[in-house]
């Protein structure tokens, strides 16, 4: 595999492709990749002034988004209808006030719960019809997303075995089905891992509070209670779509799993925060017990 | 601590085949209280769960025990899919602090618990965990823990 690494949208990428592919190649595709990833970010980020979500959080409006944006609002849609709110696209301005902002200040202003979806935001495919100005974040499922952007735009190049990995979170193809091993990161302890998953041809998505955290909070904010949940220190979710891993990941905060998985195939593994875990029967890995 | 363990064994032997056995023949939303159990207390494990086929659900029950602080329960809830036992959880309803020793050290029985390995010890292709942050996040994670300490 030719391993390409490099940081963007905030976290750090590492890209497998095949070792068969020349330089040359890897270089031209690579640069298809970065050139994709920006369009993203420059829609999608609330991080940069120059982003549509920027603007359309300064003015009431009917917003056309490219058309990238139907299905992963259509998610964001099912997943608020399924955890009674909690998984929100409008949380954007809570957590910027909760110091989660453009210029990462880290402290906390006085904070609003997001008003409800039906309030203040109509969505129509990719057109999106603002009420009032709404600063809207993707963080929950927009990563997921990314990867499988970036994984369409490598298979449409004709390539089969590759491996995207956006900060821990991975899709993996592989044409002779061989397993990746994944190791799973302990919530408190960054060196160990608590087990393995073994992924073949599928995607997983790992959801935890110990790095994007600061105070009491951290990037997943209850939009009820305006706290970052502590009941469960970390969550993985796999499933074929990165897209749906990475929403579940959130959604299992907030949701009962038997009720997520009545509507999405997905496996999952939650270390509550007493350790102790529940994992779907299909997880594909093992785990390491006391 | 030996009497503890000994007294949660007890505790586990005794309440195990009332809470198995008494969902084989209770149906789902079935009242709690149902004390149907008795009677096939004696019908060994094997051949009460080959002679039925279950309704996936979650099926819940309160079992109730004397202790030497008076009457405890205990909430129970199994999850069944495809006749096989995919989750459990159990309520604590301990009236006296006694008993909630028990019941906590029967609750962290039945659990299972995750434990770290270093991961040099492991052999992987990957790690997922929380996303990795940019430079700039640590940075300003930095300051901010710089500013506390100042």
């Amino acid at each position: 595999m030719r391993r390409n690494e490099f940081d963007a949208i905030g976290t750090h990428w590492c890209i497998d492709l095949p070792a068969t592919l020349d330089a040359q190649r890897v270089e031209f595709v690579m640069k298809r990749i970065r050139d994709r990833i920006e369009v993203f970010d420059k829609t999608y980020s609330r991080f940069r002034s120059d982003s549509m979500v920027t603007v359309m959080s300064r003015a009431a409006g009917r917003y056309e988004l490219p058309s990238d944006a139907a299905p992963m609002l259509a998610l964001y849609r099912k997943l608020y209808d399924l955890t009674a709110g909690s998984v929100t696209p409008l949380i954007g301005q809570a957590l910027s006030d909760a110091g989660y902002d453009a210029s990462y200040s880290l402290k906390t202003k006085p904070m609003m719960a997001p008003k409800p979806w039906d309030d203040v935001m109509r969505v129509s495919g990719s057109v999106v019809d603002l009420a009032e100005p709404v600063l809207l974040d993707v963080g929950a499922a927009g990563k997921g997303y990314l990867i499988d952007i970036v994984s369409d735009l490598i298979e449409s190049e004709g390539i089969r075995s590759y491996c995207v990995d956006a900060g821990g979170d991975i899709r993996y193809r592989n044409e002779t089905a061989e397993a990746l091993r994944v190791g799973l990161e302990h919530p408190m302890n960054t060196s160990q891992v608590i087990g393995v998953a073994t992924l073949v041809n599928r995607s997983i998505c790992g959801s935890a509070g110990n790095r994007r955290a600061w105070g009491t909070f951290n990037h997943i904010l209850d939009p009820q209670s305006l706290t970052s949940p502590k009941h469960i220190l970390t969550v993985w979710v796999v499933a074929d779509s990165t897209m749906v891993a990475d929403g579940l990941t959130t959604a299992l905060m907030f949701a009962d799993p038997n009720a997520l998985q009545s509507v999405f195939d997905f496996e999952y593994a939650i270390v509550h925060e007493d350790f102790s875990l529940t994992r779907s029967e299909g997880f594909p890995g093992e785990f390491f017990q006391s | 601590m030996q009497n503890t363990v000994q007294r949660v064994s007890i505790l586990v032997a005794a309440l195990l085949p009332v809470v198995v056995l008494g969902f084989f023949v209770m149906k789902p939303k079935d009242s709690p209280q149902s004390s149907t159990s008795v009677a096939a207390a004696t019908v060994p494990l094997t051949a009460a769960a080959s002679a039925f086929t279950f309704t996936n659900g979650t099926y819940s029950t309160t079992v109730s025990y004397s202790s030497p602080g008076g009457a405890d329960s205990l909430g129970v809830s199994v999850t069944l899919k495809g006749d096989v036992i995919v989750d459990v959880a159990v309520t604590e309803m301990a009236n006296d602090p006694a008993s909630q020793t028990f019941q906590d050290a029967f609750v962290a029985g039945y659990k299972t618990f995750v434990v770290g390995k270093n991961i040099a010890d492991v052999q992987l292709s990957k790690v997922s965990g929380s996303s990795l942050t940019s430079q700039a996040f640590n940075d300003a994670l930095s300051a901010i823990k710089t500013q506390a300490e100042a």
